[in-house]
This record gives structure tokens, sequence and C-alpha cells, in this order.
């Protein structure tokens, strides 16, 4: 399993709060650092989902050459995943993610 | 439609909801008459408050404030199965005389016309939620005599909410006519249905929505007109 990420963190951030570890290093395969990486989907506390995106993409997917010419501009056409979020201006200041913590959790016992 | 079919709904109940009018319908309800609603989505989010109206199941606006996120099998074993929802809201491609839901194809199964998206959690609400409500704009298209495939069987269908009249089940199963909306006569609907539809003895005649409810889905819940047709 490949797993994608938004960012790298110390092992104790992950140890001091294991309620909330969904995958294990055990099945993990390799791990790729790619901030924006699920766009148009979300990833918690750091950005929105892009529900513009997907009802637009109904529209784009519907006709063969919008297709071809969508892949062409944002998929073949950038080097990588940091080139196709700057292509798109002001997209990651409108999906940025807000604030809304919990108060956290007491694991002492 | 969706402020009729908002109004189905008592506050406190437990609801499967779908994306599409039926999500606008319980945002609705939960902003008027029905606070405590409990809205439970496929995805997994138990007792979810959106802020905005999802376009998705897999909105993060259902987790943000909700009561539970557990995965989509304890949502179709734990709750479903085990009877605990009361409503499940379910719209489709056709709608038969027994309220039974194609969304699987148009045509013959093994020669298709049109393949559709197929049932999602749609044949399993329909078994096992206590009541089901139908959402679905009338048509003689949208409403043959037999849908071309059983997708969601319709014993449990307690009410069809259409654009232009409320449908339910005599005790055979057989959708009648049972109330019109504002301006319609009951020779309309009948002419809009693909089998010879039986009436009521009596017809409910119902309130359209109020200016209140108007705004709420207007300018609160959808005001990009993503469910709405204006």
């Amino acid at each position: 399993m490949i797993v994608v990420v938004e960012e790298l963190v110390d092992e104790r951030v992950i140890r001091s709060d294991p309620n909330r570890t969904l995958i294990p290093a055990a099945i993990v395969s390799a791990v790729v650092v790619e901030p924006w990486g699920a766009h148009p989907s979300y990833a918690q506390g750091y950005y929105d989902r892009d529900n513009d995106f997907y009802v637009g993409w109904e529209e784009i997917s519907r006709d063969r050459a919008e297709l071809a010419h969508y892949l062409d501009e944002f998929v073949y056409g950038v080097q990588d995943r940091a080139e196709y979020m700057k292509k798109q201006s002001r997209l990651m200041e409108r999906l940025k993610a807000g604030e809304q913590r919990c108060a956290g959790v007491n694991y002492g016992f | 439609m969706a402020a009729v079919a908002a109004r189905e709904l008592a506050d406190g109940e437990v609801v499967f909801v779908g994306i599409g009018l039926p999500n606008l319908a319980c945002n609705l309800a939960r902003r008027t008459h029905a606070p405590n609603l409990v809205l439970i989505y496929e995805s997994g989010a138990v007792g979810a408050t959106p802020s905005r109206l999802p376009v998705s199941i897999g909105d993060p606006a259902l987790v943000t404030g909700s009561l539970m996120v557990c995965g989509m099998a304890d949502v179709f074993q734990l709750f479903l199965q085990n009877g605990r929802i009361e409503v499940g809201f379910l719209g489709g491609a056709q709608v038969d005389r027994h309220g039974n839901i194609n969304t699987t194809v148009i045509g013959d199964y093994k020669r298709p016309k049109v393949r559709l998206p197929g049932s999602g959690g749609a044949a399993e609400i329909a078994i096992h939620a206590q009541r089901i409500l139908i959402v679905s704009k009338l048509s003689p298209r949208t409403f043959p005599e037999r849908v071309d495939f059983v997708t969601s069987p319709g014993q449990r269908v307690k009410r069809v909410i259409t654009d232009k009249a409320v449908l339910e089940p005599d005790d055979k199963g057989e959708l009648m006519l049972a109330a019109l909306y504002p301006g319609i006569e009951a020779a309309d609907v009948k002419a809009a249905v693909g089998w010879n539809l039986r009436a009521r003895a009596r017809l409910d005649r119902l309130d359209p929505p109020t200016a209140a409810e108007l705004q709420l889905l207007r300018e609160v819940l959808d005001p990009k007109r993503l469910y709405l047709k204006s």
C-alpha cells in the first residue's frame, strides 16, 4: 500500500493519540509526501473538498474533446502536483481549511 | 417537492439521507419543525449537522459537528439492518405502480438501452428502513407500469412525493393518488403516470411552501440551485 500524506511528523505525534491511527506502518509499502495530494477531495484540517470542481466535472467528462483538453492542461501538461495547484489561481486560498479544534484527549490512566 | 418531503419528517426521527432532493428536504426539516432529526449518511456520518448543503456523501461538512463517524459496514449493519432507521429517502430513474425503483438499466439487462449507476445503498435501505419516502418528478417515462429492472423493491414505500401530487400505496401495495398540489387536478396526474392510476375517495389538497420555507431553500440551503429548479 502506498500512502500519500500532507506532512511527515515525529513518531511521538502518532503515539500521543493512537485512537486516530487509521493505517499502521506494518501494511505500508511506501509514503509520498505531497501537499494538496488529495485535491479535488479533502484532507481533514488541511483543505476542503472542492465541490465546485466535482460539479463542473460533469460537463468536462461528458464531452470527449473537453476531456482531452482538460487532461492536456492539468494532467499531461504539468510537471507535478505543485505545478498543478499553482496553475489554478486562488485555488489554495479558496480551499484552505478553517479552524475547529477539539478539546483533546486525556490518555492518562 | 423539497418542502412537501420535509413535512413528512417528525422531529427526532432517524433518517437515512441520500444526495439530491432528499438531502435538501432533510436539512430544511432540521431548520424548521425537526431540529433534532438524526441524519445518517451512507459514508458513515451519524447525527450529521452539515453547515452547508453537501453535494456528496463524502463531504467533510458531514463529519464536523456530527455525533459519530463509523465505517460503512456499521451504517448498514449496526443501524440499517438492525432496524434502527425510521425513514429512508429514495429516488430513481423509474418508479412503478408498486413503488419498485429502477436505477440499474433502461431496457433489457442483457442488451441495455442505458446502463444506470446501480443501487448504491438503495436496495438495502428499501428493505430495512421502517418506512420509505420516494421523491421523484412525475412523467410517464419515470412512472411506467412496471420498471425495466427491480433495483429496490417497493414493499415499504409509504409515500411518493412528486412535483404535482403525493401517491400512497393501498393495502395491496399499489400506488394511488392521495393528495394534489395547488392548481393541479387529478386528470393531470393520471396523464403523467404509465398505468391506470386510481385515486383515493377523498383527495387531500396540499399547502404550497411557505415564504419562510422558500427563503430557506433558495437563499440558505441551495443558493447555487444545484437541486432546486427555479
